[in-house]
């Protein structure tokens, strides 16, 4: 399927919506959900997607009020005002069977946060 | 079962492995709402600058967003600011009508700041900042700061150079003490007129041409009042002998504070002992420029 004024003969990838040429990136399911984080701490959430394979995540969370945050980081301290809540690499991972996900506290109170996954149908490795 | 199944080439369309699958009807993809890009600046004297991406999709989107450095390369950006370097950070979040990217330099941009003098000297031979009334004499001091292009410059790159426009320059006095009169007083200042000011032993330098006069009203031990000493700086660096701008040098740039139509008894102090707290902020003109792209989609989020 090519996009709009582009030809369906085009041998450039961009030029298509979609291509049966290519594989495309693939939603397989998406999880929403809140975990409570202890102050200054950290938990830990389990979502399975029993694919059996390591597939591609894409995590999002409402790491400050109404501001919502893409992928995982790691705290080292860097210049500018650091966000309630963030996604931890080292302790997030992502195995054939579920995605343990690892929410860390910046804050000195207890937090409720929101967080959004989409389990891509795709090997992430 | 009803629906479309695409599998990849080379594939037998009944697999399960969705790894093999090109397309399948009942899985999502992601749908790209928007894929721009914009530029933003950070002032001089300021530490950060935003760009906003307005979506109005009335929910929150599923995006991806990405730093376009000066090179043309894109770092994508994550859950926390990303660091450029040991200061400077990047982030960004999504909101139900935007997109906000965050460019933190973690300094101030072409700004130096100095909270400590180096050196000073009053009328009677002191090493502290007095000026004023005493009720017998009026008294006058100078004050020097060096190092002014590097060591506590709050960037790494920003050296005070020769010719360059200053856009402010304050000496914010601190008080650590202070006369008895609350009735407003004034203040005259000039630069010292020299290329490498490093220290002062006494009134005798010569001022500068640009200077002012400014009223001091009634203010309290551990205030400030701030003199305004941008044209005393800019005379002083186009000085074509003014060394600046090599990491390492210390060049230095000094002032005259004299006590203009001062009462009795009114006079402020700063003194080496407490320690001196009076700052001096240089911030020359110009802007940085930062960009960056994301990809909305019309996926949701929330």
């Amino acid at each position: 399927m090519a996009l709009p004024g582009k030809s369906g003969t085009s041998t450039e990838p961009r030029d298509y919506s979609f291509s049966s040429e290519y594989s495309t990136v693939k939603v397989y399911s998406e999880h929403s959900g809140t975990l409570g984080v202890p102050a200054s701490g950290s938990a830990y959430g389990t979502i399975t997607h029993n694919l059996g394979y390591v597939p591609m995540v894409i995590p999002y969370i409402e790491a400050n009020p109404n501001q919502w945050y893409c992928g995982v980081g790691y705290l080292f301290g860097p210049g500018g005002a650091t966000p309630n809540a963030f996604i931890h690499n080292s302790d997030s991972v992502v195995g054939t069977n579920n995605f343990v996900l690892n929410i860390a506290n910046n804050t000195a109170g207890s937090l409720n946060i929101k967080y959004k996954c989409y389990i891509m149908g795709d090997s992430g490795t | 079962m009803y629906g479309i199944k695409v599998s990849n080439p080379g594939v037998d369309v009944g697999t399960a492995d969705l790894r093999t699958i090109s397309m399948r009807s009942d899985c999502n993809m992601f749908k790209v709402h928007s894929d721009g890009t914009q530029t933003g600046t950070i002032q001089a004297g300021q530490s950060k600058g935003t760009v906003t991406f307005t979506h109005g999709l009335g929910y929150v989107p599923a995006f991806w967003a990405y730093y376009v450095d000066t090179d043309g390369k894109q770092r994508q950006l994550s859950n926390l600011p990303v660091g450029i370097d040991y200061t400077s950070s990047l982030s960004t979040y999504a909101g139900t009508n935007t997109i906000i990217c965050e460019y933190n330099l973690g300094y101030n941009y072409n700004q130096i700041y100095k909270d400590m003098w180096n050196d000073a000297v009053d009328s009677d031979g002191y090493q502290r900042l007095y000026v004023g009334n005493d009720g017998i004499a009026q008294k006058n001091c100078g004050v020097v700061y060096t190092g002014l292009n590097n060591g506590d410059i709050l960037g790494t790159t920003f050296n005070l150079q020769y010719g360059q426009t200053v856009g402010t320059a304050i000496l914010d006095f601190y008080v650590s003490s202070k006369g008895t009169t609350i009735a407003d007083g004034t203040v005259r200042h000039t630069g010292i007129d020299a290329d490498q000011t490093l220290s002062i032993s006494n009134m005798g330098d010569p001022d500068t041409t640009a200077g002012g006069t400014q009223t001091v009203a009634n203010i309290g031990v551990g205030d400030r009042f701030g003199i305004n000493v941008t044209s005393a700086v800019q005379e002083i660096i186009d000085r074509a002998g003014f060394v600046g701008g090599t990491a390492g040098t210390a060049s230095g740039i000094g002032f005259h504070i004299y006590a203009g139509d001062t009462p009795a008894n009114k006079w402020f102090m700063d003194s080496a002992e407490y320690p001196s707290d009076t700052s001096l902020t240089i911030t020359t003109i110009g802007s940085a420029v930062f960009s960056f792209r994301v990809v909305i989609f019309k996926d949701k989020i929330v």
